[in-house]
């Protein structure tokens, strides 16, 4: 039997959620790769999100970039390409993230005779999962209409088993809490790198400084920078080309591809990208307008090393300028600060008793 | 007696960037420099906090502290409260729901209060 496969991923969050990466990985390469392995010729990704960063499938799928203004026309297009030569199509809506036995589907398809087959996850909670014969066009041309949700007649049904897994992608919090069902292997999403030790996986040129506390499980991903004194701890990811700076807590959060978190802050169970905090605590995403918390990288390699050679050769007159300009003084608000500099170096006197910090100072770390 | 003294609400613009943090520790500047000052900021209207504001918060902490007095915070916004949180500058405020609640605090932890609410429920 030949099988192809149409995979849609609709307006459901400000995020493309599908199409970020979750331990090194965005969740359509995964479904889709799992499709691959189970026999699917041609599988073909249709996104609303248009304008947001496109998956790398290396080729083996097609990835049609649309909006949600054009989508049902473009996945309509799309079908029509793949339709030709085909026992059986597979079309999904990636609103949840679904492992599923393929194989066990499409023999269920075919055995039930039906036009339609539609998966099931509990008896109550239908998927929007189809496995659909191409030869009746009225059926599918009533799911398109109906963007996935409903189908025309009576459909079989595909009841998923307890090794199965489903995941809704609804918000932020869904691909935090798929990061940990992967980092505690409660479901087939594994980290995309080498495990350096039991628990802490690292992918490829990630760069983790000399003081850092890793506390397992956790995923540093594909080029990600850790400074010095952070601690990454209780299931976090950080993904491919993210940083986090000096002295920063992250614990049971992701950091989101080319997001840099600034020094010294502490998240905890947040989502953080596109200059944006998902606390999901609180339910609430904040935009973020300060580089000195969260900013975000070029996503180009060489816009990235061009703005470090210009930081790096506006290091120097920028130090100057501001010697000039604020006498010296660090603080943001110098203009109505009063604040006075207590380790000037008039405070230290030989014949005062030192404070501690001023003996680290003298002394070294001894 | 602890609760003679005012205490003075003031509410935080909608953006607490560095140009309108400087304008707002303008503005507080007197109130903390009277002697104990006791001031709650009111944060239900910020949808922005930069850096800037969370130093200005904690400079007027510092100042209010060297003059034995306090500042507490109420009615924290969640984009301020994340912020905060994240800055780890949350634990270092005392933060209440309402500007009223901050500012009967000033005088509802002395141990007379105390006594008198424990005292109450016994009693029905």
């Amino acid at each position: 039997m030949v099988v192809k496969a149409l995979l849609l991923i609709e307006q459901e969050d400000t995020l493309p959620l599908a199409q970020l990466d979750v331990l090194g990985a965005p969740l359509c390469v995964r479904m889709a790769d799992a499709l691959q392995a189970a026999g699917v010729s041609e599988v073909t990704v249709v996104t609303a999100f248009g304008h947001a960063e496109a998956p790398q499938f290396d080729g083996r799928v097609k990835f049609v970039k649309s909006s949600p203004e054009t989508i049902e026309d473009d996945a309509r297009d799309a079908y029509a390409a793949l339709a030709g030569g085909a026992d059986a199509l597979l079309l999904g809506r990636l609103n949840r993230y679904c492992e599923i036995d393929w194989r066990r589907l499409f023999a269920a398809h075919e055995s039930s005779g039906e036009r339609v087959t539609r998966a099931w996850a509990k008896a109550t909670e239908p998927l929007d999962v189809y496995v659909v014969d191409p030869r009746f066009q009225r059926d599918v041309e009533f799911l398109f209409h109906s963007r996935l949700l409903h189908t025309r007649l009576e459909t079989a049904r595909y009841p998923l088993s307890d090794e199965e897994y489903v995941h809704p992608l609804r918000s932020a919090a869904d691909l935090r809490e798929i990061a940990q069902d992967g980092l505690h292997l409660r479901c087939g999403v594994r980290p995309v790198g080498r495990e350096v030790r039991p628990g802490v996986w690292m992918g490829e040129r990630a760069r983790v400084d000399a003081g850092v506390r890793l506390v397992a499980p956790l995923y540093i991903g594909k080029a990600a920078r850790v400074r010095t004194g952070a601690v990454i701890t209780r299931g976090s990811s950080l993904e491919h080309h993210s940083a986090v700076d000096c002295g920063t807590v992250i614990e049971n959060s992701t950091v989101l591809p080319f997001a840099m978190v600034g020094a010294g802050l502490d998240l905890t169970q947040t989502v953080v990208g596109a200059k944006k905090v998902f606390d999901l605590k609180r339910r609430v995403a904040v935009e973020i307008h300060d580089p000195a918390l969260v900013t975000e990288s070029a996503h180009n390699a060489g816009v990235r090393v061009l703005a470090k050679a210009a930081s790096l050769a506006a290091y120097v007159p920028l130090q100057f300028w501001r010697g000039l300009t604020q006498g010296g003084g660090a603080s943001p608000i110098p203009e109505t600060s009063t604040r006075t500099n207590e380790f000037a170096p008039s405070v230290i006197n030989e014949t005062a008793p030192l404070r501690p910090e001023l003996v680290m100072e003298r002394y070294g770390n001894q | 007696m602890e609760t003679s003294r005012p205490v003075v609400v003031k509410r935080m613009p909608a953006v607490m960037n560095l140009k309108e943090s400087r304008a707002f520790l303008r503005d507080v500047q007197p109130m903390l420099h009277a002697d104990r000052p006791q001031l709650v900021f009111d944060l239900s209207q910020v949808t922005r906090l930069d850096a800037a504001g969370v130093e200005v918060l904690l400079h007027c902490m510092s100042e209010a502290m060297r003059r034995d007095g306090d500042v507490k915070l109420a009615a924290v916004s969640p984009q301020a409260a994340v912020v905060l949180e994240m800055t780890r500058t949350d634990r270092l405020f005392e933060i209440y729901q309402t500007s009223t609640d901050a500012a009967r605090s000033y005088s509802a932890f002395l141990p007379n209060t105390i006594r008198r609410k424990e005292a109450q429920p016994l009693a029905a």
